[in-house]
């Protein structure tokens, strides 16, 4: 029993221990193969490794860890799991690694180990693929080399000096040199932008002897294609086909590194194409290939450079993509003037492909025609009746094909075929119209013609065939044929009723007759009146367009209306319009309608082609705004004046129909004129504003002016277009009110006067009650009672003028004699007013007193004063004559009574006047000293100064006046233009 | 140099000969000569003058479209290459100058061939180098059609030249080194050429100057 006991646990251990034994040895499948090798162009390290048989079989799932390292020192770069299930067929395993560093830069060795059931087995021994930085070359290299990167990659290179050299400097876009130079320097360039197309160059240099110092890479920064876009294919023959398709944008690698473009077919398993794109501007692609047999293809198109690939699928049968080449050999064959076969050719010629064609028929007036073909065969010679054609007339023909069955699209047109199709007979008919003028024993009737639509000529050399016959008396119808383009003739009729006819005739035929009939009429009525007024109705217009209206009647079957398109000249280009039996309207819509010309229309009722005029009308297309009127002012008197504008044409002279007038008036104050309505100019002055709108009332007076006021005037006449801008105006000053200026003066000098005048009565009396007043000269004054109190009562020096001036030498004469004869009489006669005289002598006849200023004031001196020129000589005062002449010259006995001398130069008088006033050099003569020759005058001094004004002495010894009455009957009216003297 | 002057006159003068010469229709060496300018050395003279502006631009030209920077240029291009002769060729005599001018523009077509062929694999068809380098490669074509006129005037030909062998490079960046290094020797060359043709010319004129002065000088003694 204890045996057996034994016996049991012993089979247990040993059964324990070899199964142990036993999964342990199972369960670790070590890697006994490892291979590392790497392809420099990728940058990628490709391991294979392997399992044994027995792991394989087992069918396990496996995990394998795989390190790997860079540099001697086994620095661990990647770590990575690889997960797969062993079988028999995946032998041996395979993993690659991408790396950033270029693989020869430094050597990388790789390791792995498996794991079965949680249990690793121990990692393989570490395999290395060598660097080229332990290489013994003598040569300097750079890694990667003519490297092609995406935009915004980082990129890594390094320099490998040779075996006794050192990096010194990388040059990139700069210069950088290493700070501490070792034989192989990597560098990593971060974030590589879009660079120059060839590539942007990257060096090292190097220090140390070798076989050269430096070396050097480029590095193509681009993008990955674009997926094809705007792929199509077709077939033009069925034999070939295209397929094309765009490369999108730019991506900035070019020459050797520019997109490939395949074309795989997955039907018959072929690359149809492998373009490879020519340049970065080269925007579409092109691939062909013969089609043989195969009809329908299943492509794959991809796009491909070293960045990476695109693709896109695509299905294309080619029955469904057939573009037919463009048909030629256009020909045409004349079946009639309105018939025509046209012929042509199409390709290929070595196969048949069902094609419809359409034709395309290019009339001269612009109006396009198609016509569409029957299926035809491209080896054929198709052909199409063209019908319906304009006779002589010059027709386009061109022709594209398509495919009958699939329709893709259509050929490119064939080139044009010109064709003029024969001659016939002109179509339709011509319009007829009339203007009919009375003559002396009959009528002239202007006939005018026009092609109605639809009329054509159809042939060459048309005339027009005019007959007319009296319908009244039996006579032979006359004829007249006018060529054309004639559209007009005039041909006389008497006074009876005619039918007249027009054709339109080629050589083939006439076209059928359109017929008018005239009236008859005689005398006086020949001219067409509507009554006896005739009178001509207004019409409105628009641009262009004008309504003519009238009031329809049943009896016509047709209203024709007629204008001038031209009213104002000769041949007025009489035009006219018909309209149906149901109209009462009709729109004239001209483009010779010119805005401001007043057009006639006369409407006509017609029955049975025989028309009769039913209205005038006038009217405008548009109205203007008329002229200006010419304005007169015929009446001005305080507070009003009246204008007047007679001659102002009111008729078809002006551009629109005159409605009235409006009266615009502005003073300085504005508008505050009764019966005035203000007024705002576009430039913004207020004006007083009347209306008249009668057009014939030409007159008018604007009232409640204000007295010593100026004011602008202006009349416009006012149309339908409205009236013209206030440009021009009518200046004029309300005259003064003379009643209310010399009221308060006539008051104030009456009370004046009537206390002289009792002053004068009573002088006597008024003498002794005054102190005495000293007698002048006795032997001078022979005049009983009569003295003069120069100082007091000659007012001469209150102004002397500077020129006095006598009209004429026989006035002078004249008054010469009168004077001597008058000194005679002044002696006995008491000289009861004063006269007033001033002398200067002018250059050959006159005496001028002049002033240098003849807009200055006028004085008026009071006293007569006689200057002879006997005295002349004597005058100390020579500067009286050098006023205007240059030498001094005897006076003539020259004077002249005058009862008022106006000074010029009020103002400049003004101030010298007290000084002058006492001037005791003056000399003062008595005219009682006179010889016969003259009298002796009061010598006036007139100063060379302009406007000096000088008083006579008060201290000489006589002053003798003269009547009124003796002034007027001798005196000339004296007027001078220099305003420096003025008799009244 | 005077008597280079001379000997260059008389060359002209036999050069004329040989032209009346070919008039004759008779089976010579003249007969390549027949569509030669009249006076070659001018037009080679004037060709080199504009050819050495557009070998300056073109140098420069090619240095921006490479990518290359102007650090590139002084550390790898600036560096003479076999092809080019060393020091100036002008003051040799005219026909070894000739001679040596026509080897260096054998070599220079010969290098636009390779540098052009180079470009096309970086650059757009339709790039401006690619159009100047054709341009430069036309110049030097007919620079070398009137060299060889040169010597047809002359009555001889330029005799067979060896062009130095360059190592085969493969790499993109390495063309682009041996272009530029090319272009910049033959724009330097260019510029040596035409100074040197300048110098030369001045000295000439110079010469026939003193020549008459000194006719001058002996037609008048007491002077």
């Amino acid at each position: 029993m204890m045996n057996h006991f034994g016996l049991q646990t012993l089979l247990l251990c040993v059964t324990t221990c070899f199964c142990i034994y036993h999964t342990k040895e199972s369960c670790v499948f070590p890697v006994t193969f490892l291979n590392v090798s790497k392809n420099s162009t990728l940058q990628r390290l490709l391991v294979e490794w392997d399992v044994s048989d027995s792991a394989r079989e087992s069918e396990q799932e496996m995990v394998f860890e795989i390190q790997v390292s860079q540099t001697e020192e086994k620095n661990v770069v990647w770590m990575e799991y690889y997960n797969t299930t062993l079988s028999k067929l995946n032998k041996p395993l395979f993993w690659s690694w991408d790396s950033e560093l270029p693989l020869e830069c430094a050597s990388h060795s790789v390791r792995i180990r498996s794991k079965v059931a949680e249990v690793w087995s121990p990692w393989s021994s570490w395999e290395t693929v060598l660097g080229l930085d332990t290489s013994d070359d003598d040569k300097p290299l750079i890694f990667p080399e003519d490297k092609v990167v995406q935009e915004g990659s980082n990129f890594t290179f390094c320099c490998i000096g040779g075996k006794n050299q050192k990096v010194e400097t990388i040059i990139i876009d700069t210069r950088y040199p290493v700070s501490t130079p070792k034989r192989t320097i990597v560098r990593t360039i971060n974030k590589v932008s879009l660079g120059a197309a060839g590539g942007q160059a990257i060096a090292c240099t190097f220090a140390g002897s070798g076989y050269k110092n430096y070396t050097g890479t480029l590095l193509h920064v681009g993008r990955l294609p674009d997926e094809p876009k705007n792929i199509f294919c077709e077939t033009r023959d069925m034999k070939t086909a295209k397929c094309t398709w765009k490369s999108g944008n730019n991506i900035y690698i070019s020459g050797r590194y520019l997109a490939e473009y395949k074309l795989f077919d997955w039907f018959s398993q072929k690359t149809l194409c492998f373009e490879i794109q020519a340049s970065r501007s080269k925007e579409w692609c092109v691939c062909s290939w013969d089609i043989h047999q195969q009809m329908t293809y299943n492509f794959t198109l991809t796009a491909e450079n070293k960045l990476g690939k695109k693709s896109v699928n695509f299905s294309f049968d080619v029955a469904h993509r057939v573009y037919p080449f463009r048909p030629s050999d256009l020909w045409e064959e004349y079946v009639s003037a309105s018939k025509v076969k046209l012929y042509w050719t199409m390709e290929p010629r070595d196969k048949a492909i069902d094609l419809i064609c359409q034709i395309e028929n290019n009339h001269p007036d612009g109006k396009v025609e198609w016509h569409n073909s029957s299926a035809v065969r491209s080896n054929t010679y198709a052909n199409i009746m063209i019908s319906g054609l304009q006779p002589y007339t010059i027709h386009k023909f061109r022709i594209r094909c398509g495919a009958a069955k699939h329709f893709w699209k259509w050929s490119e047109w064939s080139k044009n075929l010109t064709i003029t199709t024969k001659e016939a007979a002109p179509s339709g008919k011509l319009d007829l119209w009339r203007d009919i003028t009375p003559v002396v024993g009959g009528r002239n009737v202007t006939l005018f013609w026009k092609q109605l639509p639809g009329f054509q000529a159809n042939g060459r050399n048309i005339s027009y065939e005019i007959t007319w016959e009296n319908l009244e008396e039996a006579t032979e119808p006359e004829h007249i044929s006018i060529s054309a383009p004639h559209n007009s003739t005039r041909i006389c009729i008497g006074y009876h009723s005619y039918r007249i006819s027009i054709t339109a005739k080629n050589h083939i035929n006439s076209s059928s007759p359109s017929e008018i009939i005239i009236s008859g009429g005689t005398g006086n009525d020949a001219e067409e009146k509507i009554n006896a007024t005739d009178k001509e109705e207004r019409v409105e217009g628009t641009d262009h367009r004008i309504w003519i209206h009238w009031q329809p009647k049943d009896t016509f079957d047709g209203y024709i209306v007629d204008w001038c398109n031209f009213p104002n000249s000769q041949p007025c280009d009489l035009q006219w319009k018909r309209s149906g039996f149901n109209t009462s309207g009709v729109l004239i819509n001209a483009v010779a309608f010119v805005p401001g010309v007043r057009y006639h229309f006369r409407v006509f009722g017609s029955v049975a082609n025989k028309a009769s005029l039913l209205e005038k009308k006038i009217g405008y297309s548009k109205e203007l705004p008329p002229s200006d009127p010419d304005v007169k002012i015929i009446g001005l008197i305080p507070y009003s004046v009246s204008l007047a504008w007679d001659s102002y044409r009111t008729d078809e002279t002006q551009p629109g129909f005159i409605k009235g007038y409006n009266i615009y008036v502005k003073s300085l104050q504005g508008c505050n004129l009764k019966g005035s309505t203000k007024y705002m100019a576009p430039d913004g002055l207020v004006w007083c504003k009347y209306t008249i709108k009668n057009p014939e009332e030409k007159r008018f007076t604007v009232e409640h002016l204000v007295p010593s006021t100026a004011y602008q005037l202006a009349v416009k006449a006012v149309t339908g277009g409205g009236e013209t801008p206030i440009t021009q105006t009518v200046n004029i000053n309300a005259l003064d009110d003379l009643n209310m200026t010399y009221l308060p003066l006539v008051l104030g000098i009456i009370p004046f006067v009537l206390i002289t005048a009792i002053c004068f009565w009573k002088h006597k009396w008024l003498k002794d009650c005054c102190c005495q007043i000293p007698s002048p000269d006795a032997k001078v004054l022979s005049f009983d009672g009569f003295k003069v109190a120069s100082e007091t009562e000659l007012k001469v020096s209150d102004c002397i003028p500077d020129v006095v001036t006598l009209e004429s030498k026989s006035e002078a004469k004249k008054l010469n004699l009168w004077s001597q004869r008058t000194m005679q009489e002044e002696r006995k006669t008491a000289v009861t007013d004063s006269s007033w005289l001033s002398l200067v002598p002018n250059e050959d006849r006159d005496f001028t007193c002049s002033s240098s200023d003849s807009e200055a004031g006028i004085w008026h001196l009071k006293n007569p004063v006689y200057l002879s020129s006997a005295a002349y000589d004597s005058l100390p005062y020579q500067n009286l004559h050098m006023l205007h002449t240059s030498e001094p010259q005897p006076l003539p006995l020259l004077y002249q009574p005058q009862h008022d001398i106006e000074i010029m130069n009020k103002d400049t008088v003004m101030p010298r006047r007290e000084a002058m006033i006492g001037d005791t050099s003056l000399i003062y003569i008595s005219q009682m000293e006179a010889s016969c020759s003259g009298t002796r005058l009061n010598y006036l001094y007139c100063s060379t100064e302009p406007g000096e004004c000088l008083g006579y002495n008060p201290s000489s010894d006589l002053v003798t006046s003269i009547s009124d009455g003796d002034l007027e009957q001798y005196s000339p009216t004296f007027t001078s233009t220099t305003g420096t003297l003025l008799l009244d | 140099m005077l008597w280079r002057l001379e000997t260059f006159g008389t060359l002209l003068a036999v050069a004329q000969n040989l032209f009346i010469l070919c008039m004759e229709p008779v089976n010579s060496s003249c007969a390549s000569c027949q569509r030669c300018p009249k006076d070659p050395l001018s037009k080679i003279r004037d060709q080199t003058r504009l050819m050495e502006r557009k070998a300056r631009d073109l140098s420069n030209s090619y240095v921006t479209h490479q990518g290359l920077h102007r650090n590139h240029i002084d550390t790898l291009c600036h560096e003479a290459v076999p092809g080019f002769p060393k020091g100036t060729i002008v003051t040799q005599p005219e026909m070894d100058m000739l001679q040596q001018l026509y080897r260096t523009m054998v070599y220079m077509n010969q290098s636009f061939q390779v540098i052009r062929e180079h470009q096309q694999d970086l650059n757009e068809p339709d790039a401006i180098l690619l159009q100047e380098l054709r341009h430069a490669h036309l110049a030097v074509r007919g620079l070398l059609s009137n060299i060889v006129c040169a010597f047809c005037v002359q009555g001889a030909s330029p005799s067979p030249v060896t062009i130095p062998e360059r190592p085969t490079v493969t790499k993109a960046f390495q063309q682009k080194i041996e272009g530029c290094k090319v272009l910049w020797n033959y724009a330097r060359f260019m510029e040596r050429l035409t100074k040197s043709l300048r110098e030369n010319r001045k000295q000439v004129q110079r010469t026939k100057m003193g020549r008459r002065q000194g006719k001058k000088k002996k037609a008048s003694p007491g002077c």
